[in-house]
């Protein structure tokens, strides 16, 4: 590790350039906003050069980083940047979750361990630049070559596991093992239209598995969600949540909108925690253990045997394929990115839009601000992380449980989720994930296509409000909605 | 993955748009600079587009087909080590473009998953091993199902070189020299569809335009950049990328660990080159130009520094000449001189151009 200096290095000079820089921009483009400069272009509302930042540009406090290209969800801290210590275990937790698993034996110690089964070959394959890699349900139809970016839960419908395919049924596996079965989706297409005229297409899936590895499961028996990679913005200032106000707002409810949120609550090592992570809030960490196991075939000292044990094409034994400290390491590495910063604050169709969104009830649920809270969270080793405590931070979501209705439900209850219920999905760098990934598939199956597609899905169930709302919305409101949308 | 600042300055202005000042903590000034219009930035993306990456991506798919037809002339002779020889040279020589295109890993690179389709690192051994020992038909198909980890540039190293050489001819079976067709045929394949996703817009799951055309339209409609300074920085943070791979990654990882099992290009013997090209990338980016086109650069990023700041242009461009000179500093091979006090220069220059970009030209581009 070389010394990178940052703190000490931001000095003069630099500072000095970048005053000067400010004003010229300043002078040609600005809007004036509460009697203070808002240079626009890069459209941070200051935030780079420092002017006058307007606070609903950072989206994560001290935790926000300024950035909109395609490392905008994968850089990090400026706490931890600054920090040479910080920044080189960040670092190594960053190459553990980017470079390939291979087969094992390995030629480079620390690498190996993937399969027999797996569904990525590494972390990136499904998170590129930190993100969600366009799933392979688009680009291949389902299963993909090398690496599905979807995971397919099944079980019975007595929520039992099958005894031959576990929990995940992975469809990837190294040379010479055969995969428990292959994914197939179609979609079938319906359009509608806007009262004032304006079409709209939704796709619904339709999933089916064929090659099954051993005994074929008939579709009666079978209850599968399938489900596309999360973004990991934010991952650290939501681990670190307020869990008190996560309580408060649990309390909470609309019901002359329809509107209740719940927690989910999740067992674990031997006591009851608050889930915030995962699509129906089902984890209580950020599942670096599960993920090496079960999406990489890495074995680990929390899950030490393969996904695929009892199966006989497991002939050998690698013992641990990863050690706990790279692991710890992976997870240092996700709590530790920073939050984009909003872009183009000031901008009135930006603004407007953003009162659309309140128009639209859309916050009751994608809460705008939120606290994390004074208990530093910590790690999987007991790695205790105090600078994420006591931030305002703005992730559009209240992490509760909310009933999506029957046609976003997967009929897959976890915890207190049901299968219609899903977590609100955080918002907070949602504008850059055409420029991240260069796809818009959003909501938990990648189904919809675009941000009015996704806001379209919220009929029935506790977004149905917001649906009515926007729907009836004049088209240049929508399109300031969806124009607020990309500012975050 | 890379790293930010942000600077902490404060600007005032009246109603009226007259500038009163800007200041930060420790420091107080008054001072007024030009600023690029949005069609400076505008012609800034055009040239960086045809200039600088759709003419990387063309001499890397050409020389990538030279490779393919090298690969194929010797499996159709395979007693040749001329051949063998010079399918090694071609292996090298579509290096060049590929390294020179590392300042540019957005976009298609990224969202078609070429990076790791062609860059794949470290090679999977144990199933390539299984794979040629195995009774698979190795033709171009088959060997495409197979997943990234046993294709790309560094399959076809492992299967061209050893110890800084290229093999002899007799040491590679058959079946081996059908998977470096195989394998070479995908590169050439997928060093296309780059290309083309740039140049035309016709590639697997494009929308029909031209990435190229997508960038310099940045900030007007049908592009995903909201404005013309998000891609003039979508460029700039390409730049710094692989300004921290080259000298906290590429260069530090092996060197501190003292291993030479995590050398890029550790078959070939090419490191130091394939660092140099990293660095040209972020020259070429800087300049308007691709460095092996023989064309002379038109509007770039340096035309429009050189306006605001004279100096500090001179400083980018004599900060990346340091660096590309202090990595060829290193005694060759790079993995035997792993603690060469050289080494530690090439990252420290290699992070001086990453904090000059970052601290510096950065803030420029509003």
């Amino acid at each position: 590790m070389s010394p990178r200096t940052v703190n000490d290095s931001r000095g003069a000079r630099g500072a000095a350039l970048a005053l000067k820089t400010a004003v010229g921009a300043a002078v040609l483009t600005t809007t004036v906003l509460n009697g203070c400069v808002e240079p626009t272009g890069a459209g941070y509302a200051g935030s780079h050069t420092g002017a006058a930042i307007d606070s609903k540009a950072l989206s994560a406090g001290d935790l926000t980083v300024f950035t909109s290209s395609v490392t905008a969800y994968d850089t990090p801290t400026e706490i931890v940047a600054g920090n040479s210590k910080m920044y080189k275990r960040f670092l190594r937790g960053d190459v553990l979750w980017e470079r390939p698993r291979v087969a094992n034996p390995a030629d480079i110690e620390g690498t190996g361990g993937l399969g027999p089964l797996y569904t990525g070959y590494s972390c990136a394959s499904c998170h590129q630049g930190a993100g969600r890699t366009k799933s392979t349900l688009f680009t291949h139809g389902g299963t993909g070559v090398g690496f599905s970016s979807f995971l397919v839960f099944i079980r019975t419908p007595n929520g039992e596991y099958f005894r031959e395919y576990g929990r995940v049924l992975h469809d990837q596996a190294t040379y010479g093992a055969e995969p428990e079965g292959k994914l197939r989706v179609t979609y079938t297409e319906k359009c509608y239209e806007f009262p004032d005229g304006e079409q709209y297409c939704l796709i619904t899936p339709h999933y089916t598995i064929t090659d099954w590895y051993a005994t074929e499961i008939p579709e009666a028996e079978l209850i599968m969600s399938v489900r596309t990679p999360c973004r990991q913005v934010g991952l650290g200032p939501m681990m670190a949540l307020d869990r008190n106000e996560l309580r408060k707002l649990a309390g909470i409810d609309y019901p002359e909108y329809g509107i209740s949120g719940e927690l989910n609550w999740i067992p674990e090592r031997g006591r009851w925690h608050i889930g915030v992570s995962g699509l129906k809030a089902q984890h209580a960490d950020l599942t670096v253990e599960l993920g090496f196991l079960s999406n990489m075939g890495v074995t680990n000292d929390r899950f030490p045997d393969e996904v695929a044990e009892g199966q006989p094409q497991v002939t050998e034994d690698f013992g641990i394929e990863v050690t706990m400290k790279d692991m710890a390491d992976v997870d240092y590495y996700l709590h530790n990115l920073g939050v984009p910063a909003r872009r183009n604050v000031g901008d009135p169709e930006v603004r407007r839009g953003e009162e659309m969104f309140y128009r639209a009830k859309c916050h009751l649920c994608h809460t705008p601000t939120l606290h994390t809270g004074p208990e530093p969270p910590t790690l999987i080793d007991g790695t205790a992380l105090p600078h994420l405590t006591n931030q305002t931070i703005h992730p559009y979501s209240d992490f509760q449980l909310h009933d999506m209705g029957p046609e976003l439900g997967d009929d897959y209850d976890q915890f207190n989720a049901s299968g219609d219920e899903w977590r609100t999905a955080p918002l907070w760098g949602i504008g850059l994930q055409m420029v991240v990934n260069g796809h818009m598939h959003l909501l938990h199956d990648g189904r919809a296509r675009t941000f009015v597609e996704a806001i379209m899905w919220h009929k029935g169930g506790e977004g149905d409000v917001s649906y009515q709302l926007f729907r009836k919305m004049k088209k240049t409101d929508r399109d300031a909605l969806v124009r607020f949308l990309k500012s975050l | 993955m890379r790293k930010r600042y942000a600077f902490k300055v404060i600007c005032t202005i009246t109603a009226g748009g007259l500038m009163l000042g800007c200041f930060d903590t420790a420091t107080e000034t008054t001072s007024t600079s030009t600023t690029a219009s949005s069609s400076e930035y505008t012609t800034i993306l055009e040239n960086y587009s045809q200039k600088v990456v759709v003419a990387t991506y063309a001499d890397m798919k050409n020389s990538a087909g030279v490779l393919h037809t090298m690969v194929e002339a010797f499996v159709a002779n395979p007693d040749s080590q001329a051949l063998l020889d010079s399918a090694g040279g071609a292996w090298k020589a579509v290096r060049t473009p590929w390294e020179a295109s590392e300042a540019f890993l957005f976009g298609p690179a990224a969202f078609m998953g070429l990076d790791p389709a062609l860059d794949s690192w470290p090679v999977d051994r144990q199933q390539l091993n299984d794979v040629l020992a195995s009774d698979l038909t190795l033709d171009e198909a088959s060997v495409d199902l197979l997943g990234p980890v046993v294709k790309g540039f560094h399959t076809i190293e492992y299967l061209l070189f050893r110890e800084g050489a290229v093999r002899t001819a007799d040491s590679l079976t058959a079946r081996e020299r059908d998977y470096l067709a195989a394998v070479s045929g995908i590169l050439a394949d997928n060093t296309e569809q780059l290309w083309a996703a740039w140049a035309t817009g016709e590639y697997e799951g494009g929308t029909g335009t031209p990435y190229a055309k997508e960038l310099a339209k940045a900030g007007s409609a049908g592009s995903r950049y909201m404005t013309p300074a998000d891609g003039v920085s979508e460029v700039i943070e390409g730049m710094m990328v692989i300004c921290d791979e080259v000298a906290n990654g590429k260069i530090a990882d092996p060197a501190n660990e003292n291993d030479v099992t995590l050398v890029e290009s550790q078959f070939s013997w090419n490191s130091l080159r394939d660092f140099q090209d990293n660095m040209r990338s972020v020259r070429n980016s800087y300049t308007g130009a691709y460095h092996k086109s023989g064309e002379s650069a038109t509007y770039g990023l340096s035309d429009y520094v050189k306006t605001v700041d004279a100096d500090l242009d001179t400083r980018i461009l004599s900060a990346i000449d340091d660096a590309i000179q202090a990595i060829g500093a290193i005694p060759y091979p790079f993995r035997d001189n792993l603690t060469d006090a050289g080494v530690t220069t090439a990252i420290d220059k290699c992070n001086a151009v990453l904090e000059t970009l970052d601290k510096e030209l950065k803030p420029i581009i509003l």
